[in-house]
């Protein structure tokens, strides 16, 4: 019994030593090792999970179409089963083309990502994980953008071989922006509870209007300017206040991403 | 055997590993509710492997802390923490073995490391180990919710499976 007691308490401090040794590097090498062993698997399970989220979400709008419409998504239902296969890779191609054609038109660096992993239990804080990490030269503040070059978000932590990621969304994504064709009158892009995206302090006697875009201003170390982040849908001024604010509403479903690409300086 | 043994854990570890961070966190709200790590700790408990348990614990913890965006240590900290009241707990106050000790437990450990592991990340913050804090709004309490509710309906289904099949090998050996 007391053997067994002062096994558990060994078991606990092997692993207080391998945290220890986590911050002072050491295990950097095995880290790698193991993310790089999980992430083949990851990659195909996140995706997998993706589609039963996207075929779930599809069929909870079903059941709130009306009668008429039933058999027409019925039957779209089959055929995206049945080519399911076919359009997986035909997806993937057209993602990677189009963010090979943005990148082909600038010069920047770039790497492409596939996405393992989402926020974990109990971390609402609308964030992804992405196979690359430090070795591929992303850094933290590096820009994440999905196909067209349009922004999804932003490094927030990187790993020898994985990389956090946040969301646009998200309450901790910050990015400096500007609207276009408007003397480039510029804000900041922020998130809500991961709801929505805000673009702040915009001044009061700028005049934007619904449907103008929004792209990144270049203030920010790592982001280029020019690069598109959304849509104005809402202006919300209040005359009493320094500044306006505008909803933006993005150009990409961050639900269906699966393969993104970071510039890297 | 040992190396079957050994390599029997390795794989269920991965497959909870790669379930919880990559399959679980893609779906929507409840399924993504869903601690897969701390049902199994609890139920490796339960069934008396108390050490299993704890070398579990202690290789979960990490994997999760790898992919998790708070400082790396604070989810395997949190769960042995919440493992060692929970033992105690077990072995000293509910020891008998019934279903209704198992709902209490999981209570308990889902609360305990939800306590510890806001604890630490407010820690990790106001020491500038993070950069992040966990807002507890709204949505936060529900997701919670959801965990327990999740949680619980597993728990049923497992602890029915475990048991009729337990009650089956018994009924097995004795017509033997």
């Amino acid at each position: 019994m007391f053997y067994q007691k002062k096994k558990k308490y060994f078991i606990i401090i092997i692993f207080a030593l391998l945290i220890l040794l986590h911050y002072l590097g050491a295990l950097k090498p095995l880290e790698a090792i193991i993310s790089q062993t999980f992430d083949y698997g990851e990659k195909y399970v996140y995706k997998i999970g993706n589609k039963i989220k996207n075929v779930a979400n599809k069929k909870r709008k079903i059941s709130e179409l009306k009668k008429e419409n039933y058999q027409l998504s019925q039957a779209i239902n089959k055929l995206i089963i049945e080519n399911s296969k076919l359009k997986k890779v035909q997806r993937e191609n057209i993602l990677l083309r189009k963010q090979l054609k943005f990148y082909q038109k600038r010069n920047y660096k770039y790497k492409l990502a596939n996405i393992i992993a989402k926020n974990l239990i109990n971390e609402n804080l609308n964030y992804f994980v992405i196979d690359r990490g430090e070795e591929d030269g992303v850094k933290n503040g590096c820009p994440v953008l999905a196909e067209d070059g349009i922004v999804i978000g932003k490094v927030a932590k990187v790993e020898k071989k994985l990389s956090k990621v946040f969301l646009l969304s998200s309450d901790y994504c910050k990015l400096a922006a500007t609207i276009q064709g408007n003397n480039n009158t510029s804000g900041l892009i922020e998130g809500e509870l991961g709801l929505s995206i805000k673009m702040n302090y915009i001044p009061q006697d700028a005049k934007i209007s619904q449907d103008q875009i929004v792209v990144t201003s270049g203030l920010e170390k790592y982001i280029p300017a020019g690069l598109v982040i959304g849509k104005i849908s809402k202006v919300e001024a209040n005359p009493s206040e320094l500044f306006k604010q505008a909803i933006v509403k993005p150009l990409v479903d961050f639900n269906k991403l699966t393969i993104v690409s970071v510039i890297i300086p | 055997m040992q190396i079957k043994s050994l390599l029997f854990h390795l794989t269920a570890l991965s497959i909870i590993t790669i379930i919880q961070t990559a399959f679980l966190s893609s779906l929507s709200l409840p399924f993504n509710s869903l601690n897969l790590v701390l049902l199994t700790i609890l139920f490796l408990l339960f069934i008396e492997n108390t050490n299993l348990a704890y070398i579990y614990t202690g290789i979960l913890g990490m994997s999760l802390d790898l992919y998790s965006i708070y400082s790396f240590g604070i989810i395997t900290i949190s769960l042995f923490l919440s493992l060692l009241i929970i033992d105690f707990i077990y072995h000293n106050i509910l020891t008998n073995h019934s279903f209704f000790t198992l709902i209490i437990l999981f209570s308990i450990f889902t609360l305990l490391n939800y306590f510890f592991k806001l604890s630490f990340i407010y820690l990790s913050y106001y020491i500038g180990l993070s950069d992040y804090l966990i807002k507890i709004k709204l949505i936060y309490l529900k997701s919670f919710l959801y965990e327990f509710l999740v949680g619980v309906i597993v728990i049923m289904f497992v602890y029915f499976i475990y048991y009729s099949l337990n009650k089956k090998l018994k009924l097995f050996f004795l017509t033997k």
